[in-house]
């Protein structure tokens, strides 16, 4: 009996290591991997999914508003207004918040004094309710993009009165340098047209920049516009 | 060989594949554990149907949404032959919409891009569908 206890005990012993070194997933590789190993694994996968996370988390609280800026008073924050009336402070960093101006193509860094009362600026940061922490700002050029119907052609001061999708009216005004286009309705290309092409009815997509000077509400110069006239749509 | 030694053996042997059969379901349970470990798969939205000449749709990129490269895809719904025009201070794009979605690759400048995109339905200048973005294009 003692032999057989003895035997059974020896057994129990010799298939533990079998077993423990076992890989369902690959039970035709030659290669044994521990079980331990397939835990850290799964651990390492799990910390770097987590870490994925985590970023994409941080991507999505920064984020950009722009505005024109109402104040500048103080050393720690600017106070700007976005389009939707709503005033954000931002805070600044001394070491961390960078100042860009965008020129065309290129951004130039200045500094925060450069920032001026009336600046549109864009401010890169976290948001939190009202207050942005500021990675960077840039100082840009605003530019609006409207569409909408000609409502009125003034041939005396080169101006357009346009009823907008928005409900609103706006009235730009053809500069010299303003690119006037309209679409071809047979090969529905952009073609340049003069200012005694546009006409009432007509459809129009147009450009301006606002530099907060205008004289009027709603009336800016535009930069350029491309007509859709009325043709394409009854052909 | 004795009777007795056979008997051992044979104990052994079956107590030895009872306890192996017991640490590999073991092994399996705790894997599954495991897997519930991992983050929740992130479920896509999904796209509502377009209604003739009723919608504008615009699934991508998301308004105030930022871009480190100098174009975008913008990605979304309309009606199957409506006039789609995208206009940006850099950029006028007119295409007829061959199918009731689009997918058109688009410039952006440096800084604030205010772009609009506007399907005009077929045959009428009147139902118009009017969607803005502002994509931020940022390089520092």
């Amino acid at each position: 009996m003692k032999k057989i206890i003895i035997a059974v005990i020896f057994s129990v012993f010799l298939m533990l290591p079998i077993v423990s070194a076992q890989t369902p997933s690959t039970a035709s590789s030659e290669l044994v991997t521990p079980t331990l190993s397939i835990e850290e694994k799964d651990i390492q996968n799990f910390k770097e999914k987590v870490a994925t996370k985590v970023a994409e988390l941080r991507r999505e609280n920064n984020r950009a508003i722009a505005g024109t800026v109402t104040s500048t008073e103080g050393t720690i924050t600017i106070k700007f207004i976005t389009e939707n009336d709503v005033e954000f402070d931002v805070k600044l960093d001394e070491n961390l918040t960078n100042y860009f101006q965008i020129s065309g193509t290129s951004t130039k860094e200045i500094k925060k004094e450069d920032i001026k009362k009336g600046d549109y600026i864009i401010v890169d940061g976290i948001v939190n309710d009202k207050t942005v922490q500021a990675n960077s700002i840039y100082v840009d050029t605003l530019l609006l993009v409207f569409t909408g119907r000609i409502i009125e052609v003034n041939s005396d001061d080169f101006s357009i009165k346009v009823l907008g999708n928005d409900k609103e009216t706006y009235t730009i005004d053809v500069q010299s340098d303003t690119r006037q286009m309209l679409l071809n309705t047979t090969t529905l290309t952009e073609e340049k047209i003069g200012f005694s092409k546009i006409k009432e009815g007509d459809s129009i997509h147009f450009v301006v920049e606002k530099t907060g000077a205008e004289k009027e509400v709603n009336r800016f110069n535009a930069i350029k516009f491309l007509v859709i006239p009325q043709e394409y749509f009854i052909k | 060989m004795k009777k007795e030694t056979t008997i051992a053996i044979f104990f052994g042997i079956f107590f030895g594949a009872i306890v192996a059969v017991f640490l590999i379901v073991k092994n399996k349970n705790s894997k599954f554990n495991m897997k519930t470990l991992s983050p929740a798969r992130t479920v896509t939205p999904s796209v509502k149907n377009v209604a003739s000449g009723k919608i504008l749709e615009v699934s991508s990129p998301e308004d105030g949404s930022i871009s480190s490269t100098n174009s975008v895809s913008i990605k979304g719904k309309t009606e199957k032959g409506a006039l789609l025009v995208i206009q940006s201070p850099i950029k006028d794009l007119i295409v007829v919409a061959e199918k009731d979605d689009f997918s058109i690759q688009f410039p952006l400048a440096l800084g604030e891009n205010n772009i609009v995109i506007t399907s005009y339905e077929k045959g009428t200048q009147v139902k118009t569908q009017v969607k803005d973005l502002k994509v931020y294009y940022l390089t520092n």
